[in-house]
């Protein structure tokens, strides 16, 4: 009975708009992958809330993509929210008033397909679908980088696309349907590595031609402006790089838990596969000239007109 | 008392264009006051431009045109199927308690909530998204035709018997004739679920086939942040429903039915 009136009253109170944002939560949005490893890391550690003092509530969501993301921090439900490149600048293209505070990720990103036959995009012509997150997303514009430097057209493949999340996507991948190819990130690039007859046809870094941060951390000027919580956040998120790398037994405890993944398996995931945490924030200005050229944006965007200070 | 009806139904149309026009006026209003942030709520012009500006040039027509003909062809073939089972079920009582018993309990059942399971054993792609547009239609015509069958006028049932009709002849002389509104009904019920459904599946993964449908080009939309897009998508859903309505099951179906 008690569980029913819980369950009527969030309704109720959902319905009547309470749930928006009040002036002392902080909500926090982020998204599924080994990328986001650091945001795990200070959530379960509370580190965020130790800087804050107990000044403000932590409310952490898990959103499904970047447009969901940038809805709920259009209609004010979201403070901060993570993300790759190239959806914060579609936003930035459209006027949304947010900029980039932090970088969280470089990792490795790839086309993966468990057809022999395929061993290059053009072999991929007319062969059947392509999953990937969304249109726009980072994974879209990396395929439309290679296309264009290796076809000569970035769009060739748009048609074969299909809007999937990574484990769906895997699963469409290795079950008997439609999708030949995936463009996928850790750890399902990993574990389809892993998997016999599944190989790579295509890595991110090869398409867009120098390293870059494949998530960073973005929010608007409301939040930029409540300047202890903005610094708070950033000194919590340098705590979680520093426990990532002092503590790494207690690391692995924590994240094999939220991934689901063996320790081990994990630790080599983690620690030798190429994922690299820290907040530079790398090729901005590529992102920004590739996607003004193909059209992906329609405005002149300029590096410093997108980072926070 | 025809001519207060038809009066009636005039005043009911103007009553209609005005709070239309109430609508638009009232949308703008709020977009040039800027009690709404932009990307929330486009200006009507812009959402007006994009939507010419898609026609014209880009694919949203042949999108729109893709999911009507699937819908279109769903309920041609569940039309046949639903007169099938609405035969089967006026003349054997175990089929109709086998039909009953499965309109009773898919009918409430909606396609989405179908997806994952049609998409594990159709895989992703066109037949999955017909598969589910032939759930939201099959049902709701079977249970109008047969609703139609159960009201044809005893009368009509007991001279054709007393002619000694057959079962073929009984259906295809007096209850099928007799029963031509429950099944435009049905249509109707048929045409709206299976544009929902269609909507719904290409929202939830992706495109279907080389250009995708109208439920895709709002999913595009909306990952590229385009809110007149998505409202333009939306303004071409509404338009295209009011037309199959006033032509299709207004005009048509319904003229189809006075000449019986």
């Amino acid at each position: 009975m008690k569980k029913m009136m819980v369950i009527i009253f969030s309704i109720i109170m959902g319905l009547s708009g309470c749930n928006n944002q009040i002036t002392d939560e902080i909500i926090i949005a982020e998204q599924y992958g080994l990328a986001y490893a650091p945001l795990q890391v200070m959530k379960e550690k509370g580190f965020l809330e130790d800087e804050l003092k107990g000044d403000r509530v932590v409310k952490w969501v898990k959103l499904a993509n970047t447009a969901a993301i940038r809805e709920a921090m259009l209609s004010d439900q979201l403070d901060i929210g993570f993300m790759g490149i190239p959806p914060f600048l579609i936003g930035v293209d459209q006027e949304m008033p947010w900029k980039i505070m932090t970088g969280l990720s470089q990792s490795p990103v790839g086309l993966i397909t468990d057809q022999v036959s395929i061993k290059n995009l053009e072999d991929l012509i007319q062969k059947g679908q392509i999953a990937l997150p969304q249109p726009g997303s980072i994974q879209h514009i990396l395929l439309a980088m290679a296309l264009d430097k290796q076809m000569g057209q970035s769009n060739l493949l748009d048609h074969q696309l299909i809007a999937m999340n990574h484990p769906e996507g895997y699963q469409a991948l290795i079950g008997e349907t439609q999708v030949v190819a995936q463009f996928t990130t850790p750890p399902y690039l990993f574990d389809g590595l892993n998997t016999e007859g599944i190989h790579m046809i295509l890595d991110g870094e090869e398409a867009m031609g120098e390293p870059f941060t494949f998530i960073v951390g973005v929010c608007q000027d409301s939040f930029y402006q409540e300047e202890a919580s903005y610094e708070s956040f950033l000194r919590a998120l340098d705590r979680a790089y520093i426990f990532m790398e002092d503590e790494k037994s207690e690391t692995l405890t924590i994240l094999s838990k939220s991934y689901g993944l063996e320790e081990d398996v994990l630790e080599s995931y983690l620690y030798e596969m190429d994922m690299i945490y820290g907040k530079e924030v790398l090729g901005v200005e590529r992102f920004i000239s590739f996607m003004r050229k193909e059209g992906y944006i329609s405005k002149d965007i300029r590096q410093d007109d997108v980072l926070w200070d | 008392m025809g001519l207060k009806k038809q009066s009636s139904k005039a005043n009911q149309q103007i009553l209609k264009g005005l709070w239309f026009l109430m609508g638009l006026f009232l949308w703008e209003m709020v977009v040039r006051l800027q009690w709404v942030n932009p990307l929330l709520m486009p200006s009507l012009t812009k959402i007006m431009k994009k939507l010419i500006d898609e026609i014209m040039h880009g694919n949203l027509l042949l999108q729109a045109f893709q999911s009507v003909m699937l819908i279109f062809l769903a309920l041609l073939i569940g039309l046949l199927i639903a007169l099938i089972m609405s035969y089967l079920d006026y003349f054997s009582e175990i089929y109709r308690s086998l039909f009953e018993w499965l309109a009773s309990a898919l009918n409430p059942l909606p396609g989405v909530a179908l997806l994952p399971i049609v998409i594990m054993w159709t895989g992703v792609g066109l037949k999955a998204v017909f598969a589910i547009i032939m759930h939201g239609v099959v049902w709701s015509l079977y249970l109008n035709i047969k609703t139609g069958f159960n009201e044809v006028d005893d009368a009509y049932i007991e001279v054709a018997k007393n002619h000694g009709a057959s079962h073929w002849q009984m259906f295809h002389y007096v209850l099928l004739p007799n029963s031509i509104q429950a099944t435009v009904t049905g249509l109707r019920i048929g045409w709206s679920r299976g544009w929902r459904a269609l909507i719904s599946a290409e929202m939830i993964f992706g495109a279907i086939s080389t250009i995708g449908g109208v439920g895709w080009y709002l999913y595009e939309r909306r990952s590229f942040m385009d809110s007149a897009g998505m409202y333009a998508g939306v303004v071409l859903v509404i338009l295209i429903g009011l037309m199959v309505e006033q032509f299709i099951f207004d005009r048509w179906l319904v003229n189809l039915y006075d000449k019986h």
